[in-house]
C-alpha cells in the first residue's frame, strides 16, 4: 500500500537524521538523571512515620481541606478539596499509609513529568516534518509523482504520532525496568482516586499507563496544531514556539479563565486531561468525558482539515 | 512524426494581475530533446511547474501523453520524471537510500532497478555515502537517476547544467543524447544557456516575457543563406578588396585583420575564389561563418535579455 510506503520513507528520514538521536539522547539523560536524583533521595522504611503518626498528619491535612472547601472560590477547589478528605478518610479506616519506601511506582510516577519533553519534541518534528521538505526543496519531489497530496501530508502526521508513541513505550518501559532494579517493588501497590466523595482503589501499573496516556492527549492536541501552523504558514519557529508555550502555560491560563467564565470549558486545555475523569473529576462543573471527547475530535478535525485543505491548494513555488 | 508525449495547448497562467504565461503552446515528441529556452524571469519554470502540476493552470490545457495534468493527475504524472531547479534530494541519505525513497513513491520499482540506475549514471561506488558529500556534478546525476526509476516517457529537466564544470556539461549532454535515442523517450530541457543547448536539443523553443517566440530545428538553415557572410583568409587583403569592389560592385565587403568577409551566394563564392587566385592573390581559407543558436535566440527576442 502506497501510505505505508510513504510512512516507511517518512520514518526513515526521520531516523537518518541527528536531531532525532539528539532527541532521544536527552530524553535518555532526563530518565537516567531522575534515576540518580530519587536514588540519593531515597525514603527508607525507617524514614517512614509510624501507624499513629501518618494517620495524624492526615486528620490535621483534613482540617485544612475542610477549611478550603468552606471558603472555595470555584468548583474545582471546592470538589477537589472534598476528594481529597475523602482518600485521607479511606486511607485511615483501611489503613493504607500515604508515604512508602521509594519503589518502581513512585519513579514511574515522577518521570510522568518527561512526557512533558516527550511533548516538546513531538512538536518540533510536527513543525518541521512538512516545514523542513520546503526548507530543502525536496517538496517538489514529493510532489511531482503518483501520491496525491493528501496521501503525503497524512503520511507525515502519522509519522509524527507514530514517533510520539514510539519515545512514550521507550520512556515507560525504560522506567519501568531501570526502576525495578534500583528501587524494586515494596511499598503499596494501589492507586487511590476520588471523584465526588467516592474512593476507587486500582492497580498502580495500570494507572501509570493511563497517566502517561492521558499526559498525551495535549500533546496530540498541540501537535495537530503546530502541524496545521507550520503547514500553513511555512514557519517551523512559530509553530515550535507558539505550540511548546501552550503545552506549558495552556492549562494554567485555561484554569484562570474558568474562574471567570464557564465558556472556558469549550478550550482545548479544559479537556485535555482526561485523566481528572478518573481521578478528581472535571474541571468546570458539568464537564463529561463524552463531553470533552468530543470537543478534543472537534479541535483534531479542524486543524487537520485546515491542513490538508491549505496543503492541497497551494502553488508550491519553491 | 508520431503523437506528441507532451502538449501544451494555449497554456495561461495569472498570479494576481500579473500574466506571467499567454497562450504558451508546444509540443514535445518520443525520442527528441527539446531544448527550452528563455533569459531568466522569461516564465520557463513557472510553465515546467505547471506541467508537472506544481502550479495551476489559470487557463489552457497541458497534456502528457494524452492525459490532462489538471482532470486526470495521477495518469499524466506517472508519465513524467522531473526535476525542478536543483537536483533536491536528501542530503542527510546516502544515494542508495534516496533512490530507496523515491524507488516506494513508485510502483514496481526493484532493488535491480536501483542497482541499474546507479550504474548508468555512475554512482555505484559512492552508493551508501551521504549526498551532502556529493559534488553538484554527482548531485545532479542522482537527481536524474531519481527522475527516470519509474521508467517515464518524458523526462523533464529546468537548468540541468547549472554550476556544472565543463566536463560535467559534457557528460550530462551524452548521457541525455543516449538516453533519448536509445530508450525512446522525450527529454524537455530548460535553459539560458544557449551553447550547451546547441549542441544536446533537436529542436527548440523560445519564450520571451511569457510568450512563445519561435519553435525550431536546431540545424535549420535555409532562412539564414544569405544572412551570414563567407570569410575570405587571404595574403593581401587590401589587394583583394579593391579588386573584388571592382568586379561585383553589389556585394558588401568587409575587412576584418586577414579576412575578407563578403555576404554572397555559393554560386558566386566559387566564382569569387576563382577571380581572385587568377590575379596572382592567395586563398588560405573560405568559411561560411554560421549562425549561433544564440545569434538566433538573440534575433528572435530583439537582443533583450530580460
Amino acid at each position: 500500500m502506497l501510505l505505508f510506503r510513504l510512512v516507511q520513507n517518512e520514518w526513515m528520514k526521520l531516523f537518518n537524521r541527528v536531531s532525532t538521536y539528539v532527541m532521544l539522547g536527552i530524553l535518555l539523560l532526563g530518565i537516567v538523571l531522575t534515576a540518580v536524583i530519587i536514588f540519593f533521595n531515597q525514603t527508607d522504611s525507617s524514614d517512614l512515620p509510624g501507624k499513629g503518626d501518618w494517620k495524624q498528619n492526615l486528620a490535621v491535612e483534613n482540617e485544612s481541606y475542610k477549611q478550603q472547601e468552606e471558603e472555595a472560590f470555584n468548583y474545582f477547589t471546592e470538589t477537589y478539596a472534598i476528594n481529597q478528605q475523602a482518600i485521607n478518610n479511606y486511607r485511615i479506616e483501611n489503613d493504607i499509609s500515604p508515604y512508602e519506601e521509594t519503589n518502581v511506582w513512585s519513579y514511574m510516577d515522577t518521570n510522568i513529568l518527561l512526557v512533558q519533553l516527550i511533548g516538546v519534541f513531538v512538536i518540533i518534528v510536527g513543525s518541521s516534518i512538512v516545514a523542513h521538505e520546503f526548507n530543502k526543496g525536496t517538496i517538489k519531489l514529493l510532489l511531482v509523482r503518483s501520491a496525491s497530496r493528501n496521501q503525503i501530508l497524512a503520511s507525515k502526521f502519522i509519522t509524527t504520532l507514530l514517533f510520539g508513541i514510539f519515545l512514550l513505550v521507550v520512556t515507560f518501559i525504560l522506567s519501568f525496568i531501570i526502576g525495578s532494579i534500583l528501587f524494586g517493588f515494596d511499598g503499596s501497590s494501589v492507586h487511590l482516586s476520588a471523584i465526588d466523595g467516592e474512593v476507587t482503589e486500582r492497580s498502580r501499573i495500570l494507572f501509570l499507563g493511563l497517566s502517561y496516556l492521558a499526559s498525551s492527549v495535549s500533546i496530540l492536541m498541540l501537535t495537530a496544531m503546530a502541524f496545521m501552523i507550520s503547514t500553513i504558514f511555512r514557519s517551523e519557529t512559530i509553530a515550535i514556539a507558539l505550540s511548546v508555550m501552550l503545552l506549558f502555560i495552556g492549562s494554567t491560563a485555561t484554569g484562570i479563565l474558568a474562574m471567570f467564565t464557564d465558556w472556558a470549558k469549550y478550550s482545548v486545555f479544559a479537556n485535555t486531561n482526561l485523566e481528572l475523569y478518573f481521578t478528581d473529576g472535571p474541571m468546570i462543573e458539568g464537564m463529561t468525558l463524552g463531553f470533552s471527547i468530543v470537543v478534543l475530535i472537534v479541535y483534531l478535525i479542524l486543524f487537520l482539515f485546515l491542513s490538508f485543505l491549505f496543503f492541497k491548494k497551494r502553488d508550491v513555488s519553491i | 512524426m508520431s503523437e506528441p508525449i507532451l502538449s501544451l495547448k494555449k497554456v495561461n497562467k495569472k498570479i494576481g494581475k500579473k500574466h506571467i504565461i499567454k497562450d504558451l503552446s508546444f509540443d514535445v515528441y518520443p525520442g527528441e530533446v527539446f531544448g527550452f529556452l528563455g533569459p531568466n524571469g522569461a516564465g520557463k519554470t513557472t510553465t515546467i511547474r505547471m506541467i508537472v502540476g506544481l502550479t495551476n493552470i489559470t487557463s489552457g490545457e497541458i497534456l502528457v501523453n494524452g492525459n490532462s495534468i489538471s482532470k486526470n493527475y495521477k495518469k499524466a504524472i506517472e508519465n513524467i520524471g522531473a526535476i525542478v531547479e536543483n537536483p533536491e534530494l536528501y542530503p542527510y541519505l546516502s544515494a542508495r537510500k534516496n533512490l530507496i525513497h523515491f524507488a516506494r513513491m513508485s510502483n514496481n520499482v526493484t532493488k535491480e532497478d536501483i542497482q541499474h540506475r546507479l550504474e548508468l549514471v555512475n554512482l555505484e561506488h559512492v552508493k551508501d555515502e551521504k549526498v551532502s558529500r556529493f559534488s553538484l556534478g554527482m548531485k545532479q546525476r542522482l537527481g536524474i537517476a531519481q527522475a527516470m526509476l519509474h521508467n517515464p516517457k518524458i523526462l523533464i529537466l529546468d537548468e540541468p547544467t547549472n554550476g556544472l564544470d565543463p566536463a560535467g556539461i559534457r557528460q550530462m549532454r551524452d548521457y541525455l543524447r543516449k538516453v533519448a535515442k536509445e530508450e525512446g523517450i522525450a527529454i524537455l530541457v530548460s535553459s539560458h544557456v544557449l551553447s550547451e543547448m546547441e549542441l544536446m536539443c533537436d529542436r527548440f523553443a523560445i519564450i520571451q516575457k511569457g510568450e512563445l517566440v519561435q519553435v525550431e530545428d536546431v540545424s535549420n538553415e535555409d532562412q539564414v543563406d544569405l544572412a551570414n557572410p563567407h570569410m575570405i583568409e587571404v595574403n593581401d587583403v587590401e589587394k583583394a578588396k579593391n579588386l573584388l569592389q571592382n568586379e561585383y560592385p553589389d556585394l558588401t565587403i568587409e575587412i576584418q585583420d586577414s579576412i575578407i568577409r563578403v555576404k554572397a551566394t555559393k554560386e558566386q563564392i566559387g566564382s569569387i575564389i576563382t577571380y581572385l587566385t587568377s590575379n596572382e592573390i592567395i586563398v588560405y581559407q573560405v568559411i561560411k561563418e554560421k549562425q549561433t543558436l544564440e545569434d538566433r535566440f538573440l534575433q528572435a527576442t530583439n537582443g533583450e535579455v530580460s
